[in-house]
């Protein structure tokens, strides 16, 4: 036993400084290029502009509970407490992303559609999604003991990620208010650059959220193994 | 009829940059000091472990 | 540690419930939920589609729009190319609203061949359009700046 290292897996690869701040330039870039590029749309004027904050949240969500799934499933198998507290990151940050999908759908849906909300298959699924995860989040508070902690929510994560698919294809599979998924073609040039540019920008904010927030759940971990390594000396002594 | 929207909901459009601008920069700073902190705490609590 | 079998007893675990509860939440929707009728599906249900809270969906009919701005009253059909329903709805309609439209109204089917709508929502396509003759981006940003009163 060596004092020295009082996490098993010593400290975690830092997320750093530059990259957030450099991600968080570059969204602001491509959301202000995207906006004065952009021509009002034939049928929906300036509204159309909502495709740049609305479609790219909707985006990074379901590629945060993608890392929740693989890591969830990592934890199950090899038991590596490191896949549980990324999944724990991914989980959070989705969840923001999640609610963030659904309120800009809200603001989105009620000058277009007339209305706020309605019960369609992609909002109620999409709702289920947020719901699961905030239970996801919910469990990892009420849980104690780090070890069932991980094999419960790894339960739930992969639950929830199940969903994802079924989010996606809710417009294909049932008559829906939302439209299905707009492709490339049916795309103006002009509003297509300005999308795939702000998808890059979320998609490298997202990565550097997920992997800031593991950073700290690493390093609270850490503190935490060494509090109970200085406890066990000191009963020991 | 029909446009019964002032601006053609310009309001709306302007109200989806600000949540999403202030979400996103929210975390960004959250995350900074997050990491921060729990580093700070560890280092704290690896000290503790040498002095005893 | 936990065993291999545990871990593989987990797994297994997980994945039945997933599917168990995939098949719960989703399964009995398609069947079941419908989210709206076609005119055609709700006039083949015939005496049964009457008065009955139901989500109509389909174009509206070129030409049959009617808007009696006076009394707020708006009067459309609703087609899918081989049924046609006259529906009658209160208020202004939603800025996109147009002949040809995609629209779904919630409400009941009146015994009299008319759809009285409570709520009117217009569904949108999946694409996006630059209008032809083209807006510039840049009247574009002017027209924004001018209307968030910068």
């Amino acid at each position: 036993m060596s004092p020295a290292t009082p996490s098993q897996f010593g400290p975690p690869k830092p997320a750093p400084v530059w990259l957030g701040w450099g991600a968080f330039l570059f969204f602001l870039f491509t959301q202000v290029y995207a906006v004065a590029t952009s021509p009002a749309d034939a049928m929906m004027g300036h509204l159309q502009k909502m495709m740049y904050v609305h479609v790219p949240a909707a985006w990074v969500t379901f590629a945060a509970f993608g890392v929740v799934l693989v890591a969830s499933l990592h934890f199950l198998w090899k038991e590596d407490e490191r896949a549980d507290l990324l999944a724990a990151s991914a989980a959070e940050v989705g969840s923001l992303f999640c609610g963030l999908t659904l309120v800009l759908g809200m603001l989105w849906g009620r000058p277009t559609w007339g209305v706020w909300w309605s019960w369609d298959a992609r909002l109620t699924s999409t709702l289920v999604l947020f719901l699961i995860f905030v239970g996801y989040l919910s469990l990892r508070s009420f849980v104690e003991d780090p070890h069932r902690r991980g094999q419960w929510s790894a339960a739930v994560g992969i639950l929830g990620a199940i969903n994802v698919p079924i989010v996606w294809m809710s417009v294909r599979w049932w008559r829906t208010l939302h439209q299905i998924q707009s492709n490339p073609r049916g795309l103006s040039p002009e509003y297509l650059r300005g999308l795939l540019l702000n998808l890059a920008a979320f998609t490298l904010l997202t990565i550097w959220f997920i992997w800031r927030r593991y950073e700290a759940a690493r390093y609270e971990r850490a503190a935490e193994h060494a509090a109970q390594a200085a406890a066990l000396g000191d009963n020991n002594g | 009829m029909g446009s019964q929207l002032e601006n053609g909901g310009i309001s709306y459009v302007v109200a989806s940059y600000v949540i999403t601008w202030v979400v996103l920069g929210v975390m960004l700073v959250r995350l900074l000091g997050a990491a921060r902190r729990a580093k700070a705490e560890y280092d704290q609590a690896a000290k503790g472990e040498f002095r005893t | 540690m936990t065993s291999k079998r545990t871990k593989w007893g987990a797994l297994a675990a997980v994945g039945v419930l997933a599917v168990a509860f995939a098949w719960l939440i989703y399964g009995g929707l398609d069947s079941n939920v419908v989210y709206f009728l076609t005119p055609k599906e709700l006039l083949a249900k015939g005496t049964e589609g009457y008065d009955k809270p139901v989500r109509l969906g389909g174009q509206v009919k070129p030409g049959s729009v009617v808007w009696d701005e006076q009394k707020l009253d708006l009067r459309f059909a609703v087609t899918d190319g081989t049924g046609e329903i006259a529906v009658q709805s209160k208020g202004a309609p939603p800025q996109m609203f147009k002949d040809g439209q995609g629209v779904v109204v919630e409400g009941r089917y009146g015994r009299d061949g008319v759809f009285k709508s409570t709520s009117l929502m217009v569904k949108h396509s999946n694409e996006y359009k630059a209008p032809t003759k083209g807006e510039r981006p840049s009247e574009m940003y002017k027209s924004l700046m001018k209307s968030t009163g910068t």
